[in-house]
């Protein structure tokens, strides 16, 4: 449909601009998105720990066979 | 304005529990392989010709082809892989996701069904890999009818997984959930695209692609596989298993989200360091080197962030064997990621491919990282899922997470052994690895320092039984686990675990509401403006450029002005799975499309790289086969690299130079091979002998090659292969050759003549076998003209012929 533009002289600083931009803003989002309240990273975190088994809560009345 | 309910819920650990046991059992099965063919590397009698000597001769075999080395190899990876870890993940899945989302597995039937069906094709595994029914692809070897059953299976995995998840109790979904989800579909999409093949009988296929299409869908596939199947499920439980264990919530929930996204997005463009220095193109090779050293920060992010959950717990490792076995593993995880982005420069690689030390890699990936995170789950699971009156009411006590094991002192041996194992192995691996590629590499000027393959490989005895020794002590520790486990279930009731949940009767996040806004509306603009930039011709690529920038800079104005609402995105886009599953998908797809979609849709006929293979005759399509069938790809290569070594030893001679596109193009499936244990054969053959119609002789003549395969060492005294004589008394098969060589004319583009039929194949299969077995004969070896011996032969003198051509070759490309 068109034909290939050729910018020889910028074309690679065009190309690392793409690259430094894409991984910026990458990075940039990232950081954005991991600054969630405190409250809810740390109610997330202690999920494993919520329904914490290490004692086996029924023993009694719960055996099935395999 | 919510509304709740108190429920009691039982889960589903039945499911658990039988994963578990099919952990165990085929965790030996897979390990004992792996020492058996270690020891096969060490002693080619163990081929078979062993049982000659154990049965003192009454039983007569210079090897049994179901024993060979090159037939076990795919077994012993399947079985780790697929049965092994598979069966291991499914467990840590099932009994995590239920505690995460607070509800029991969605369909008792569907558990049931993943867990026998999942069985039956490792059944079905066991007994076709012996026997040579293969794919020929690494890691993809199994069948077609198996390989709808796996996607089938893996089907009714995902709709267990995602419907439980549809009625989880917990809001939000945990890390460990994100990894779950990125596993599920990533292989879902990688085990199809890898395993498109038509069927040419209920038991053979050829892959669609062919030449470097099919090496770097293969490697996508090969490598991903490694990626989401034997890394993300297992750092999953890792995000799971290590707090519980620790009694420590996740050191980093931020470093967790960075974890999860970065190494998602990165590892899928990582493929392409399976082929460096091959002729897979030079933009794929750059690209697969430059996303695997970007993988050293999402991995060791993820690794520190397991091994920081133990803050404050490290005094425990002393006693408790959990914590060991974790620690130790996320420890191997480290090694093995960073010995990966190494192994992934050109440079290195160019010493390293082809040799041990990636096995030795690879081995510390699988038995440090999965082996050992896969002992501690069990070892913490067990006293949890069986109970019995002696037991201490108390599992997890000042000292241990797992009190009620049968024995600590066998756990912790188990884990000395197993640590004991792994240093020996991937220690000797590395000297071997270094060793021999120093050795293959070694040029002065223009000559070869080591010009004998052999002596290279004597050269390496001693790390080659090293390693055996090492895997056998892996083994032993995986055996005291199992006596462990053993006695600690018997005579114990089962457990399932039970827990009152708030259920919430509100509506959740919606699937639009989680992903239309701004992060995810500038991240998909970006992705567009970025293709169009990159890939656009013209205008389309100035609009991409612009686009590009101002996407940048609209973003960081927003996210300035916007401000805090921002921060509830991510925390909003964990409520809903469907929303969470499709960007995942998104950022696994992408490095597949950019890779995938142009090399698999570029015109052939125009990529040959001025050269074109000859196409193979009938007999040598079987012989081709046979050559699959029996694993040779699993020791030989047909790759010369671009590297002058390489040229040098396997050229022949100089001015081949290195393989080029067109020379394996109608390769279906390719054989560039990832290890030489023996030499690479892409130029073994040559041109049609004077006076013959299709007999050609190459390097090495027709008699070399049969007393090679019947006894190596007759002709390449200290060679380690395993003797073949089962080939000089099976006969090819004619009716099945015809059907496999018109799937190759009709559907793949092989240019066969399209007026051959059923007759004109025997006629030419008749000529060239009886010319080969008139050849041997002159020299007094007599041998069945329609022998598979005759077969093979006729392939291995073909290989490397190609045709010389400046046009794109069209017609000789149909497809």
């Amino acid at each position: 449909m068109f034909q290939r533009l050729q910018l020889p002289e910028i074309q690679n600083g065009l190309a690392a601009f793409a690259l430094v931009a894409s991984f910026g803003i990458f990075v940039y989002f990232l950081y954005r998105i991991v600054r969630m309240k405190k409250s809810r990273r740390e109610y997330l975190s202690h999920l494993p720990l919520d329904d914490d088994e290490s004692e086996p809560r029924h023993t009694e009345g719960n055996e099935r066979k395999d | 304005m919510s509304q709740t309910s108190v429920q009691t819920i039982e889960y589903d650990d039945r499911t658990v529990r039988r994963f578990l046991y099919a952990t165990i059992l085929f965790g030996i099965v897979g390990m004992a392989v792996g020492v058996l063919i270690a020891f096969q590397l060490n002693f080619w009698q163990m081929n078979g010709k062993f049982l000659e000597y154990l049965t003192f001769g009454a039983l007569k075999a210079e090897g049994i082809q179901y024993l060979t080395f090159s037939r076990l190899r795919p077994l012993h990876t399947n079985a780790a892989i697929f049965a092994f870890v598979g069966n291991m993940m499914f467990a840590g899945i099932y009994y995590s996701l239920q505690r995460l989302c607070k509800v029991r597995l969605a369909s008792d039937f569907l558990s049931g069904l993943h867990f026998w069906g999942w069985q039956a094709i490792i059944v079905a595994a066991a007994i076709t890999l012996p026997a040579g029914f293969t794919r020929g692809k690494e890691y993809a070897e199994l069948i077609w009818p198996i390989n709808i059953a796996v996607a089938f299976i893996w089907i009714v995995f995902a709709v267990n997984f995602f419907w439980t998840l549809a009625k989880r109790n917990e809001r939000s979904i945990y890390v460990a959930i994100w990894f779950y989800i990125a596993t599920i579909i990533t292989v879902a999409m990688l085990y199809i695209v890898n395993h498109l093949s038509i069927p040419t009988g209920i038991l053979h296929s050829y892959p669609i692609f062919g030449g470097v299409q099919d090496a770097l869908v293969q490697w996508w596939y090969g490598h991903n596989a490694v990626a989401f199947f034997l890394t993300t499920p297992i750092l999953g439980i890792m995000y799971y298993f290590v707090p519980k264990a620790a009694r420590r919530p996740v050191y980093s929930y931020r470093l967790s989200v960075i974890h999860f996204w970065s190494l998602v997005f990165i590892y899928i463009w990582a493929g392409p360091h399976h082929l460096l220095n091959t002729a897979l193109p030079a933009w794929l090779q750059a690209l697969g080197m430059i996303f695997s050293l970007m993988l050293w920060a999402p991995s060791w992010g993820g690794m520190l962030n397991g091994l920081l959950t133990l803050r404050g717990a490290w005094h425990r490792l002393r006693t408790d064997p959990v914590l060991k076995f974790f620690a130790a593993g996320v420890t191997f995880y480290g090694m093995a990621t960073f010995e990966g982005p190494l192994l992934s420069i050109k440079s290195v690689n160019g010493l390293a491919h082809y040799s041990g030390w990636i096995i030795g890699h690879v081995h510390s990936g699988t038995l440090g990282w999965n082996g050992f995170m896969a002992a501690g789950m069990i070892y913490w699971l067990v006293p949890r899922l069986w109970r019995k009156d002696s037991m201490p009411a108390k599992v997890h006590d000042e000292q241990t997470s797992c009190a009620g094991l049968h024995s600590m002192a066998l756990a912790n041996m188990h884990f000395w052994l197993g640590l004991v194992g792994i240093l020996l192995y991937i220690g000797a691996m590395w000297v071997s690895g270094v060793t021999q590629g120093l050795m293959l590499n070694a040029v002065d000027g223009t000559v070869l320092a080591y010009p004998d393959f052999v002596e290279t490989l004597n050269a390496i005895r001693a790390p080659m039984l090293f390693r055996a020794i090492g895997g056998t002590f892996y083994l032993l520790g995986f055996f005291l686990l199992a006596y462990n486990i053993l006695r600690t279930i018997w005579g114990s009731r089962v457990v399932n675990g039970r827990t009152e949940v708030t259920v919430d009767h509100t509506r959740p996040q919606s699937f639009a509401g989680s992903l239309v806004n701004a992060p995810v509306t500038y991240t998909s603009l970006l992705i567009i403006f970025a293709c169009l930039w990159l890939f656009g011709g013209g205008l389309w690529m100035l609009v991409g450029g612009f686009g590009t920038v101002g996407t940048v800079v609209l973003a960081i104005v927003h996210f300035e002005v916007s401000g805090a609402r921002w921060k509830d995105w991510y925390a909003k886009l964990l409520q809903n799975s469907a929303g969470f599953t499709a960007l995942t998908f998104l950022s696994v797809a992408i490095g597949g499309a950019v890779q995938i979609v142009p090399t698999v849709t570029v015109e052939r006929a125009r990529n040959i790289e001025g050269r074109i293979q000859v196409p193979y005759t009938p007999l040598e399509l079987a012989g081709r086969d046979l050559y699959v069938s029996n694993g040779c790809y699993t020791c030989h290569s047909q790759m010369i690299r671009t590297m002058v070594p390489d040229v040098l030893r396997y050229g022949p001679s100089p001015e081949q130079g290195y393989s080029r596109l067109g020379e394996s193009i109608y390769d279906f499936p390719f054989q560039w091979g990832s290890r030489r244990i023996g030499p690479d054969l892409a130029r073994e053959g040559g041109p049609i002998v004077e006076g013959n119609q299709l007999m050609r002789s190459g390097l090495r003549n027709n008699e070399w090659h049969y007393l090679h395969l019947m006894d190596p060492r007759s002709t390449s005294p200290g060679s380690n292969m395993p003797a073949y004589p089962w080939l000089a008394e099976q006969e090819i098969d004619l009716d099945q050759l015809f059907r496999r060589l018109r799937v190759q004319r009709d559907v793949l583009g092989v240019p066969y003549d399209p007026d051959w039929g059923k007759d004109q194949v025997a006629e030419l299969v008749e000529i060239q076998s009886l010319e080969i077995a008139r050849d041997l004969r002159e020299k007094s070896i007599f041998v069945k003209p329609e022998s598979e011996m005759v077969a093979i032969i006729a392939y291995l003198q073909k290989l490397g012929v190609y045709e010389e051509t400046n046009q794109p070759r069209t017609e000789l490309v149909q497809r």
